[in-house]
Order: C-alpha cells, then sequence, then structure tokens
C-alpha cells in the first residue's frame, strides 16, 4: 500500500508545486480544473453519449408540450409522467460514470486533505501529540522515549489515558520547518515529520499508522510502521483549516465540489461531453 | 446596462475577483462614519481610576517622563468627578456633557421603586413578549431587547450628526451601545454569556473550599475517578425551552497517575495544561435547540493537580465573532477586531475581582489574567492608533482602576491586612501600571501633530479603603429605618427584614439613600414635600456629624440633597440623598445590596482596598493635554463641550459645562 | 398572638437543646424559630429575586 501512497502522492506534490507560495485558493482552482476534465474523459468514454442526448431531447420535449397543452389537463399529466420516466432513465446512463469514478475521486480527496484539511502550525503555537498504544503494553510501565529537533519543544511530560489507551504531550512549535520528533517505545524507533511551515500552501500528515490497508488508505502521508509494532498510531492535532471567502469561513470540500462542477459544465462544450 | 454601470460591474468583478484569489488575506475593515478629513483631530486616553496624587509623585521622581512632557507642552488639572464618583456615573457625565440629573444614571445600582428591588443602572434586558409554545418548547415570534438606561445623547451621536468620524473603544457606562454609524464597542456595563456581571466557575476536590453562596461565581466539588475529572460548565438560561432551564456543557479532565500534567476535553477543545498554566481562549457553544446555540468564550487556569484539584474557568466573555448580544457598532466592528486579533475579551471588566477576593486566584494569577488584558489592550490600541488620521479617538483602560482596587493594601501600611511580605513583591504593582501608562502616552504623543488635541483623562481618583459603613444599620439606629425581627438582623439580603409601614428611608447601591416616599415608593410613609425636605436635610446632617468611636473621624465628609447638587429631566429617579464618605471609608460590602449588619462600622479586611465611591472631592481625576486649560477647576462634563467646540460645534441643550480651552 | 404546639422527636428535642445553647440563642423555641424563618425564607425568595443577587453580585464593590 505504502508503494501506492507514495507514487500517488509524489504526483499531487507534483501537481501543487507550483501553487505552494501561492494563496491556497490558486491550488485549489487548479486542482478543480484538473478534476472537472478527468471526470468530463470518464464520462465521455463510460456513459452512453447518445442515449443521455437522446434522454435530455425527450425531456425538453416533454417540457414543451406542458408549456404548449397547458390547458389540457390530460396531456399535461402524461406528459409530466413521462418527465420522470426519462429523468429515471436519465439517473441510469449516469450510474454506470458515476460507479467508474467513485473510487479514484475517493483517492483524490483523501490526497486533497492533506494538502486542505488542516493548518500548519505557527511559531509560538502549541499542540497535541497523541499516541495510541497496543492493548498489551502497559501504559505505567512503558518508557516512552521522546526527542524533538530545536525548533520544537516538548513542554510535558507524557500524559497517560487508561480508558482511551493514549499518551499525550504538549508540544511548542518554536521555529518554522519540517521538524523530527523521534520516539522510543520497548526499543523500537519511531520519526515523524511536524510542519511548522510559512508556505500558504503545505502537505500535512497528522497521523502515521501502522500497517493496515484501510489505515494506510486513509492516512497515506507517512510510511506506516510494521505491523507488529506496540504504537497503533502517532497523531499530531493539527488545527483544521478552512478556506477563506470575503470572510466566509468555508471547508474545503465543499468549495472543490463547487468548482469542479462549475468548471464540468463550462467545458463540457468544448470537449463535446453530454452530461 | 449603460457604458458607466458596465465600466463599474467589471470594477466590481475584477475587485471581487482580486479578493477571492487572496483568499485568507482578504479582510473587510469597518469604514467610521466621517465623509470628509478634518482638520482638527481629537485623541483621548481614558485611564479609568488614574489618581492626580499618585501621578504627581512619581512625575516628581521622573518615572512618568511622557506625562510630564505633555504637561510642559499644555497643562495639568484636577478633574472634578462625578457625584457619586462611581465610573459609570462618572463617564455618563462625560459622554453627555450633563450630570445624573440629565442622564439618569446615578450609581452601579438603582431600584424599583414599587419593590425595593435593586437593579444594575446601565442597561435594561427585555425578553421578547410575543411567544409560541409548542411541546416544550417556546420560540421568540418578536425579538427580545437590550435597552440602554443612559439618556441623552452621546457625543459622537452629535459629531456623526457633523459627519466627524469617531471611534470609541470601550467606553463605560455604554451598553448596549448607543445607536450610531460610528465605529464603538461597549466596555464596563457589558456582561458576560450568562447575563452576569461576573461569574467564574471554579472546580476543586477540597471540601473546605467549597461555599454555598459566594458573589461572582460558582465553586463546583469534583472527584477524581480512575484519574478522570468529569464535571459541567454552567452556560445561559434556555429561554427556548418551557421550565427555562440552565444549558451546560459536560467536560472531562484526564490526569496522568503521576506526572502533573493534565487534559482537558471540552466540545472540539482538548488541551494539555501543567499547574499554573492558563489555556488561552477557548470557543464552546452552548446547544439551545437543534437550530440555536450560543457561543462564547473562556480561559481555563490548571491551579493544582495535587494533592487538590484545583481547575479556574474564567467568566464565559460573549463571543466577540459570533456575539450572542449587541457588543458593538457597526455590528461588524468586533467580529473585524476577532478576525485581526483573535478572541478577546468582551465582559465589561474583564479582571476577575471576584476570584481574587475569594482565594480561587492569588495576587499572582489575578496579574497574570489582568497581564492578558491589557497586553490585548495595548496590542488594540496600536492598532486604532495607526488608523486614526481624523475625527475622534477615545481609547479606554481598565487595568489602572482594577489594579488599584486590589493592590492598594501593598502600598497602605494602615490597611487592615497590610503584609509586608506581600507588600515587598507586589508593592510596585501600582506604579508599574502607572509607567505602563506613561508607554502608552508615549506612543499617543507620536502620533500626535499640531492639529491634534490629546487629552489623558481619568474618571475619577483613588483613596485607601479601611473601614466600611452600614447605612442602613446606622439608620436603623437613629431611628429612620424599621426592622420586621431584631434577631434576623444581619442575615439577609433585599430588605427582606424590613418593616416598610414603619421606614423612613433606606440606603441601596453604593452612595445612594433614599426616602421612603408616599405615592413613589411601593409602601411610601414619608410625604412629599415639606416633610420630606425637612427629614433629607436632619438625615444630612445627623450622617456628616456622626463620628466613627474607633477613631474618632467622620465616616462620611458631605452628603448631598440631590435637588441641591442635580439638574435635568431624570430628577423624579434620583435618590435623595448621596453619601460622600471620607478617606478610608466607604459603604460596606453587603449595604448595596439591602442587607442591615449588627455593625454601623466594620473593618474593610477584602483585598479589594483601594476604592473611590467617597465624596467627590477625595478622589478627583486626572485632566493632562497638550493644551493650555482656560478654567480653573474643570469638570468631566466640561470635556464634552470642549470636544464638540474643537470642531467647531455648539454644546447641546442640556449640557451644563463649558469649554475647557 | 396565639401560640401553637408542636410535637418533636425526644433525641432531637436534645439535640435542639445543645446547639440552641451552642449557636448562643436566648432559647429553644428562638432556635427553632429561626430555623424555620430561615428555611421558610429560602422557599419565599422567587427564583426573580435570587437572580437580582446572582446578576449583581459579580460587581466587585459589593458581596
Amino acid at each position: 500500500m505504502w508503494v501506492f501512497n507514495s507514487i500517488f502522492g509524489k504526483i499531487f506534490e507534483i501537481v501543487f508545486f507550483p501553487f505552494k507560495s501561492m494563496t491556497p485558493w490558486i491550488g485549489m482552482i487548479f486542482i478543480s480544473f484538473l478534476t472537472a476534465l478527468l471526470m468530463l474523459c470518464v464520462f465521455r468514454f463510460t456513459s452512453h453519449q447518445q442515449g443521455i442526448k437522446q434522454v435530455k431531447n425527450k425531456i425538453k420535449a416533454h417540457l414543451l408540450e406542458i408549456r404548449l397543452f397547458k390547458d389540457s389537463l390530460n396531456v399535461s399529466l402524461r406528459a409530466q409522467g413521462n418527465i420522470l420516466r426519462y429523468n429515471l432513465k436519465y439517473i441510469g446512463y449516469s450510474i454506470k460514470p458515476l460507479m467508474v469514478m467513485i473510487i479514484p475521486l475517493i483517492l483524490i480527496l483523501i490526497q486533497l486533505n492533506l494538502w486542505f484539511g488542516h493548518q500548519s502550525l505557527t511559531p509560538g503555537q502549541e499542540v497535541i501529540l497523541k499516541v495510541e498504544v497496543d492493548e498489551d503494553l502497559s501504559l505505567l510501565d512503558t518508557e516512552f522515549l521522546i526527542e524533538s529537533s530545536s525548533g520544537l519543544v516538548i513542554e510535558t511530560p507524557p500524559l497517560r489515558i487508561e480508558e482511551t489507551r493514549e499518551v499525550n504531550w504538549k508540544l511548542f512549535a518554536k521555529e518554522t520547518g519540517i521538524h523530527e520528533l523521534s520516539m522510543t517505545v520497548n526499543g523500537h524507533r519511531i520519526v515523524k515529520k511536524v510542519a511548522v511551515a510559512q508556505k500558504s500552501l503545505n502537505k500535512i500528515s497528522p497521523v502515521k499508522v501502522r500497517r493496515n490497508f484501510i489505515d494506510e488508505l486513509f492516512h497515506p502521508g507517512e510510511a506506516p510502521l510494521p505491523a507488529n509494532h506496540p504504537i497503533k498510531s502517532l497523531e499530531i492535532k493539527y488545527p483544521s483549516n478552512y478556506m477563506s471567502l470575503f470572510g466566509w469561513r468555508i471547508h474545503w470540500l465543499i468549495v472543490y465540489f463547487a468548482l469542479s462542477i462549475i468548471f464540468g459544465f463550462a467545458l463540457k462544450g468544448v470537449f463535446k461531453v453530454e452530461i | 446596462m449603460n457604458r458607466v454601470n458596465r465600466r463599474d460591474f467589471i470594477k466590481f468583478a475584477l475587485s471581487s475577483g482580486a479578493l477571492l484569489t487572496l483568499g485568507s488575506g482578504s479582510e473587510l475593515v469597518t469604514k467610521t462614519l466621517g465623509k470628509s478629513d478634518t482638520h482638527k483631530k481629537v485623541l483621548i486616553l481614558g485611564l479609568d481610576g488614574m489618581d492626580p496624587h499618585l501621578l504627581q509623585i512619581w512625575m516628581k521622581q521622573g518615572k512618568l517622563p511622557s506625562f510630564q512632557k505633555l504637561w510642559n507642552q499644555g497643562d495639568f488639572r484636577r478633574l472634578r468627578t462625578s457625584t457619586p464618583p462611581q465610573s459609570p456615573v462618572a463617564w455618563s457625565n462625560f459622554i453627555t456633557g450633563m450630570n445624573p440629573g440629565g442622564h439618569g444614571i446615578f450609581d452601579f445600582i438603582h431600584r424599583d421603586p414599587e419593590s425595593y428591588m435593586p437593579k444594575f443602572s446601565g442597561a435594561e434586558i427585555k425578553e421578547a413578549d410575543k411567544t409560541i409554545r409548542i411541546g416544550n418548547l417556546v420560540l421568540p415570534l418578536s425579538g427580545g431587547e437590550v435597552k440602554l438606561s443612559r439618556k441623552g445623547r452621546a457625543f459622537w451621536q452629535i459629531l456623526e450628526d457633523h459627519d466627524i468620524p469617531a471611534t470609541v473603544f470601550k467606553m463605560p457606562g455604554n451598553y448596549p451601545p448607543a445607536p450610531t454609524k460610528q465605529r464603538t464597542i461597549s466596555g464596563m456595563g457589558t456582561p458576560d454569556l450568562l447575563g452576569f456581571l461576573s461569574h467564574f466557575n471554579y472546580y476543586t476536590t477540597e471540601f473546605a473550599e467549597v461555599k454555598e453562596d459566594i458573589g461572582g461565581g460558582e465553586i463546583h466539588e469534583v472527584y477524581i475517578a480512575e484519574n478522570t475529572v468529569e464535571a459541567s460548565l454552567p452556560g445561559p438560561v434556555n429561554t427556548f425551552k418551557k421550565d427555562r432551564p440552565d444549558s451546560s456543557i459536560d467536560f472531562k479532565v484526564h490526569i496522568d497517575p503521576f506526572n502533573p500534567v493534565a487534559k482537558i476535553v471540552i466540545q472540539d477543545n482538548e488541551f494539555i495544561l501543567k499547574p499554573g498554566e492558563w489555556s488561552g481562549w477557548k470557543r464552546i457553544r452552548f446547544k439551545m435547540i437543534p437550530t440555536q446555540s450560543v457561543n462564547g468564550i473562556c480561559m481555563f487556569y490548571l491551579k493544582q493537580i495535587r494533592p487538590e484539584f484545583k481547575l479556574y474557568i474564567s467568566p464565559i466573555n460573549i463571543d466577540p465573532a459570533a456575539p450572542a448580544l449587541p457588543i458593538s457598532t457597526p455590528s461588524n466592528y468586533s467580529k473585524e477586531l476577532e478576525k485581526r486579533f483573535g478572541p478577546f475579551f468582551t465582559k465589561g471588566l474583564p479582571a476577575d475581582t471576584k476570584a481574587l477576593d475569594n482565594n480561587v486566584l492569588d495576587d499572582g494569577e489575578f496579574l497574570e489574567q489582568d497581564d492578558f488584558i491589557l497586553n490585548e489592550r495595548l496590542e488594540m490600541f496600536e492598532h486604532e492608533l495607526s488608523r486614526f488620521d481624523s475625527g475622534l479617538l477615545f481609547y479606554y483602560v481598565s487595568s489602572t482602576d482594577q489594579r488599584q482596587h486590589m493592590f492598594w493594601r501593598h502600598i497602605d501600611k494602615k490597611n487592615p491586612i497590610y503584609d509586608p511580605n506581600q507588600a515587598k513583591k507586589y508593592g510596585n504593582t501600582i506604579e508599574n501600571i502607572y509607567r505602563e501608562m506613561d508607554r502608552m502616552l508615549a506612543k499617543a504623543m507620536e502620533k500626535t501633530d499640531k492639529d491634534t488635541v490629546l487629552i489623558a483623562m481619568s474618571d475619577h481618583g483613588f483613596s485607601p479603603f479601611h473601614r466600611s459603613f452600614n447605612p442602613n444599620t446606622w439608620l436603623y439606629e437613629n431611628g429612620y429605618h424599621a426592622l420586621i425581627n431584631k434577631w434576623r438582623q444581619g442575615r439577609e439580603d433585599l430588605f427582606m427584614n424590613t418593616d416598610w409601614s414603619k421606614t423612613k428611608a433606606y440606603a441601596l447601591g453604593l452612595n445612594g439613600l433614599y426616602i421612603n416616599q408616599k405615592g413613589r415608593e411601593g409602601e411610601g410613609t414619608v410625604n412629599p414635600g415639606v416633610e420630606k425636605e425637612a427629614l433629607v436635610r436632619e438625615i444630612i446632617q445627623n450622617l456628616e456629624s456622626f463620628r466613627d468611636p474607633q477613631t474618632g473621624e467622620n465616616p462620611v465628609l458631605k452628603a448631598y440633597a440631590t435637588k441641591d447638587v442635580y439638574q435635568g429631566s431624570q430628577m423624579d429617579k434620583a435618590p435623595d440623598i448621596i453619601i460622600g464618605y471620607n478617606q478610608g471609608y466607604r459603604v460596606s460590602w453587603s449595604a448595596p445590596l439591602g442587607r442591615i449588619p449588627k455593625n454601623i462600622l466594620e473593618d474593610n479586611r477584602e483585598k479589594w482596598s483601594g476604592d473611590h465611591c467617597m465624596a467627590p472631592e477625595v478622589v478627583p481625576g486626572i485632566l493632562v493635554t497638550n493644551q493650555k486649560i482656560n478654567i480653573d477647576s474643570p469638570a468631566l462634563f466640561d470635556l464634552t463641550p470642549t470636544i464638540l467646540q474643537i470642531f467647531n460645534i455648539k454644546k447641546t441643550e442640556g449640557m451644563i459645562g463649558k469649554s475647557i480651552f | 398572638m396565639g401560640k401553637a404546639k408542636m410535637k418533636l422527636d425526644k433525641d432531637l428535642m436534645k439535640k435542639v437543646k445543645k446547639f440552641s445553647e451552642i449557636s448562643g440563642y436566648s432559647s429553644p423555641e428562638e432556635f427553632i424559630t429561626h430555623c424555620l424563618e430561615k428555611e421558610i425564607a429560602k422557599l419565599e425568595e422567587s427564583d426573580s429575586e435570587e437572580e437580582i443577587k446572582k446578576k449583581l453580585k459579580g460587581l466587585g464593590y459589593i458581596s
């Protein structure tokens, strides 16, 4: 899984590379544009284009029918029935391309969450490091050795919470940069990257997980820990990120879907795709 | 669309496009009203409670170079304060150019004459009178209202009429902010989210600390089970539900079994604190009904984990980003400040003096909190100062007042709880805040050009507070006030033990004394006119001649018949007598809300050890300006016509002062 | 003013006597009257009065 994640992740790094110092909006517009292109391609080659065209024409015709024969209840009702029927047929035609698109789209969304989902830390900020440990590791008897590079300060002794099987520390971001945090537990050493960056668009991986298909799928930003590691996961609780527009805070997912749809409709004529 | 419109449209589209691409960097800035730049500018620093005596001592010692420089450039005077010298009254004199007879603010606390019940003088809350009830829910059909009680127009409203821009930052006694298009944000008088003037929460495992009734906060007893404390943070009353329950938020504190560290989890906030650490602002949301919630901000302070667990949560401030009550004009102004500075203190007097008085916070912890307040205030000052280029800027600081109230005992060897060791540690707190204000003034002076009138002023000065006076006990012992049961004396607030049918006078609030007047009070006994007039004179004479058997001094320096000292349309609501206490004396802690303790005089053993609710002659304020002052003893209400005159505006009807320049 | 008699448990009466002396009441009657008055006052004091006190007691100048 990590091989796939690292290659797929690299593609996004290349795509976003030129936009890292610009407002996240540019990167967002660009990726939405690419997504629209991808969706149009998928639609073009996996859907029944002729069928969609016919269905849409039929719907238009029946709409016209309703307007022309608005005095005749009979005709209107029949036309409305037909519109409903062709709408269902239209949905039927769209299912195939949607099915084809859904898996790549989920993979893309998971990647985008690394870029847009979290704010990187700023100097002076505090953040929680949360380590989830294995069921059979004693929280109180295990020594957690933790070290950090100089730009990052470990402010507290370990806080062990039996209820959730986790150990917490408070970290303080002193300087900008990508800092390394290393932890040794029962002779196993782990290194986790912590981003205190000033670029506007950063790739931030909050969670490092143990080798496991599902966990790796949803946390693709970093190489996983070996499957037998006493630590289940290591998480930096970065603050959530929002995109800001005229003072409004909007979740990036909404912006992404809205822009992709706008681009999709704007470009469908250019690529002669029926949607 | 004609050509011009289209061009405008394109411009608009381009600029909004630019804003869009700016993304997070874009911000909308609240404009002040003024359309044209003014030639003259007025910059006023309102330094609450700054005392002329201390100012002069430290100026002489060269510790306040900016104040000295400003005096050399212009002038310095003791500023006559209001009667009584309480901040809401004093600042209202300044705001309106009237005295309490005109603006109707006589004290922090007024009363309802019908029921004798005390009420806060600043604002009245009217709940929605039309509601609809669906099952357990009560939905308002018309909006409730918070109404400013002060009468008369504020000087920035008059400036607005003349198109002169003004920014008025945290003017006391202006909650809710008087309607205006000028940039204003409310200060003293603004409640916390629960509608209280101040209400902290304190969670402790130490049983001895749990008291039933402490003013200004609540102490909760908690237990540690499996290294976790589970507790609940009380929120505002849920008026959407039929039985009006208090809302609340449950939270958890996880404690390490051995290490001194804890994690607090409340809603989506999760943060780690060591003992002695503050959390910074945390935003919380009280859910009322599925579509309605109320936002607040508060700070956590983990005082101690072992041997006893102690957690303090500051009063919940109204969230400036989504204010549940009106705190600024235009309403955007508080949001704009929040965007730039993050959450900030919105509660009227932000420092938690009640927590210090109740030993929930100690001197050092209180100062840490007040430093947050002061630093935030200074940061915002630089922001406002940097964009001040026309009209008027008024900027207010509360830390001067609050630190003098709480730390006077460290510079006053005669204070009943003076402790030389503590004095060594905190004895320079007051001097330091004066020096901090000197640095602030320096910044203002840098910004001052030849067309700028710069004024540094305070609403009153300060005096020690050694002994407290129970006016109702004095009235009772002199036959003016009657009790139902003698043995109940001193046990209840709100005149619960008063026999009104035999009572001629009662004291309520910090300086007010009222005659139990027929036709005005619910159970009045004294006829208005000659009978009342004679009684007023008699009480004044007896009050002024009363001596403290312990010191031989007169606790009351001067008592004023309000009909002699007030003018204006609000006289019918005024107390009949204002008690002006002598230096070292003040009303007792429990008398303002109608308690009648057994002794007339008591030592003040509280940490709140400096005060100003005395006779105005005892506690004048300061007035330092870069212009020559042309009148001998200027008063607060003289500054209002002064401001207007600088902008060539005539003083309005009802203003009683005259320009000082 | 008329008087009414009330029955009290013997053990309780002992305690009442003991504590009325300790807290300095002139008689057990006065002590009991005070206790009852206090409890009734608590019940009588309406929510709005409690609310008034809570609202105003945040003011630094009073307690």
